[in-house]
């Protein structure tokens, strides 16, 4: 076994809990709607054709918008486990009192720093995928008894709704990291507090001295614009257009190299505060 | 061979000196004592050599400066401090299997032979063990690493005195060697003088004495005279004299010779206080 993949696996076995508990959610969440599903069976009385639905292609339509809102709820999930695994990953050690005994074993602080990242964000990926894999399932089984299923339409509704909240998790999870890197306790809040407290003063600033200057908190939240899962802002669309300009605003477009800029970034530095830091 | 070369290091906290300009070369195959008061700088001392610290002057672990070279000597070095600093949130299996895992100088055969004379419950979490039985995981999972170095600092602290013994005996028997240095920081240097070779006593942040222990002590000795002769031991300019049960006693070097005086060989805790004065815990 390599180096780093000890470390993942011991990464993994320290977040069992909070990478877990996301699933146990769903899997309670759909026990419920099935539990309600069969309380309901014989008193429901819907035709897909009461459903409006304004895409040219609504069979195909269905399928796609199905496996998009079907991740929404896992998605955030994956946002709130994001920030609490990313926002501990440079401080749990020191407040369980055990980074002196990690620190003192012969592995680089980019492998150790790197298997952290990878836990709080992509931990969540893979619980988006297997809650995408699900919902496909599940969308088949449900629209199967109403209209044709379409497979590709279904694959890609759940691509880009994972693709969305992949890209919120990666930005919000790296600004978390790079928080837990100098702050000991609820890193995250702490960050965010301060990116307020500048904009606050940045407004003051503004409106009493007519200085302007760029607020990192709006930069971030323009940074964060783009990869939320939006589709009824218009729905008046060609299917086949509509999908095409939901990935030119995932995917297909320059701000992405400057939110991967940003992630990097973020990861770069909080590693660099976190190898410099001292262990008195 | 120098296994660690110390040279004028320094290490402030804020404005305030931990350590002092100090200069060490500790060879190959020797057991070394640390021992000073509590704030003394022998922790600061420690963690400055694994290089958790930042410092000034120049810090070699087997002739790579620990600054640029950090990974090479860590692989070389095994570190214990006090032993609840193991990752409580994993089981003693995982704990070993990370270990094995992360170090290419693992020794499964010493790790099998020591897990076998253990009672370590495999599956159960760290943070539900006793102090003892961390000790033993600790001891377990540091001698099988095949290292050249190994800092204790303060390993036994909080342990009751069958597995302090317990402790240092395992640490003799199935880690020493002549090609191998140990260095010990303990407040219960009572309990590990009879294995150390030499002895560093530090002190506010300066290096005060490091001296082999066997010729430290031929060059002392206990003086005790009845309290009236007070006045022949004050002519030797003792290093330190205290009054009990009618008798004063002090030591002086082991040159000086009273008529009527008994004689004793001072212990490392006598001559550290010799050296460096009262306790200020």
């Amino acid at each position: 076994m390599s180096k780093f993949t000890a470390v993942l696996k011991k990464d993994l076995l320290v977040n069992k809990k909070n990478l877990i508990i996301p699933y146990i959610i769903m899997a309670v969440f759909f026990l419920l709607m099935t539990t309600l599903i069969l309380i309901q069976v014989g008193k429901m009385d819907y035709e897909f054709d009461d459903i409006y639905i304004s895409f040219d292609e609504p069979s195909e339509a269905a399928s796609y918008i199905a496996n998009i809102f079907m991740l929404i709820l896992p998605g955030f999930l994956s946002i709130i486990f994001t920030l609490l695994l990313a926002q501990s990953a440079l401080n749990e050690d020191m407040r369980q009192n055990c980074e002196l005994f990690h620190r003192s074993q012969p592995i680089s602080i980019w492998k150790r720093t790197i298997s952290k990242f990878m836990v709080a964000i992509v931990g969540n990926w893979l619980f988006l995928i297997v809650l995408g894999i699900v919902n496909l399932i599940i969308t088949a089984i449900i629209l199967t008894q109403f209209v044709p299923f379409h497979l590709g339409k279904a694959l890609v509704g759940f691509a880009q709704a994972f693709i969305g909240f992949a890209k919120f998790n990666l930005i919000i999870g790296s600004l978390a990291f790079f928080c837990s890197a100098i702050f000991k306790d609820k890193a995250f809040l702490k960050g965010l507090a301060i990116l307020v407290g500048i904009h606050v003063f940045l407004v003051i600033l503004e409106i009493f001295m007519n200085i302007s200057v760029p607020s990192p908190l709006s930069y971030f939240a323009k940074l964060l614009q783009d990869t939320s899962v939006n589709v009824n802002s218009s729905l008046n669309y060609n299917l086949q257009a509509f999908i095409l300009d939901r990935w030119q605003s995932l995917i297909l477009n320059s701000k992405v190299i400057l939110q991967l800029a940003f992630c990097t970034l973020m990861y770069v530095v909080g590693t660099l505060i976190y190898k410099y830091r001292e262990i008195k | 061979m120098n296994y660690i070369s110390i040279k004028g290091l320094s290490k402030y906290y804020g404005k305030q000196k931990a350590l002092n300009n100090i200069n060490l070369k500790i060879p190959q195959g020797r057991i070394v004592g640390l021992l000073g008061k509590n704030g003394a700088g022998k922790s600061t001392l420690m963690r400055s050599i694994l290089g958790f610290l930042r410092y000034e002057g120049q810090i070699k672990v087997l002739g790579y400066d620990i600054k640029k070279n950090s990974m090479v000597t860590k692989k070389d070095i095994a570190f214990i401090p006090d032993v609840s600093c193991l990752d409580g949130r994993l089981t003693v299996g995982q704990t070993i299997e990370y270990v094995k895992n992360v170090n290419s100088n693992w020794d499964e055969a010493t790790a099998q032979r020591l897990l076998q004379r253990s009672d370590l419950p495999w599956k159960k979490k760290v943070a539900a063990l006793s102090k003892g039985m961390k000790t033993k995981l600790y001891l377990l999972i540091t001698l099988a690493l095949d290292v050249k170095i190994l800092l204790l600092d303060e390993p036994t602290l909080g342990l009751d005195i069958l597995f302090r013994k317990e402790f240092f005996n395992t640490i003799l028997g199935e880690f020493y060697n002549d090609e191998k240095t140990i260095i010990i920081s303990t407040h219960q240097v009572e309990e590990v003088e009879h294995i150390l070779q030499d002895i560093i006593f530090i002190d506010d942040g300066n290096l005060i004495l490091y001296e082999d222990v066997q010729e430290l002590k031929d060059n002392y000795n206990i003086i005790s005279l009845p309290s009236s002769q007070e006045y022949a031991l004050e002519a030797h300019q003792p290093k330190m004299m205290h009054k009990a049960l009618g008798k004063i006693h002090a030591i002086v070097k082991s040159n000086v010779k009273i008529e009527g005086a008994e004689y004793n060989r001072p212990g490392l805790s006598d001559l550290f206080v010799a050296k460096v004065g009262g306790s200020n815990e």
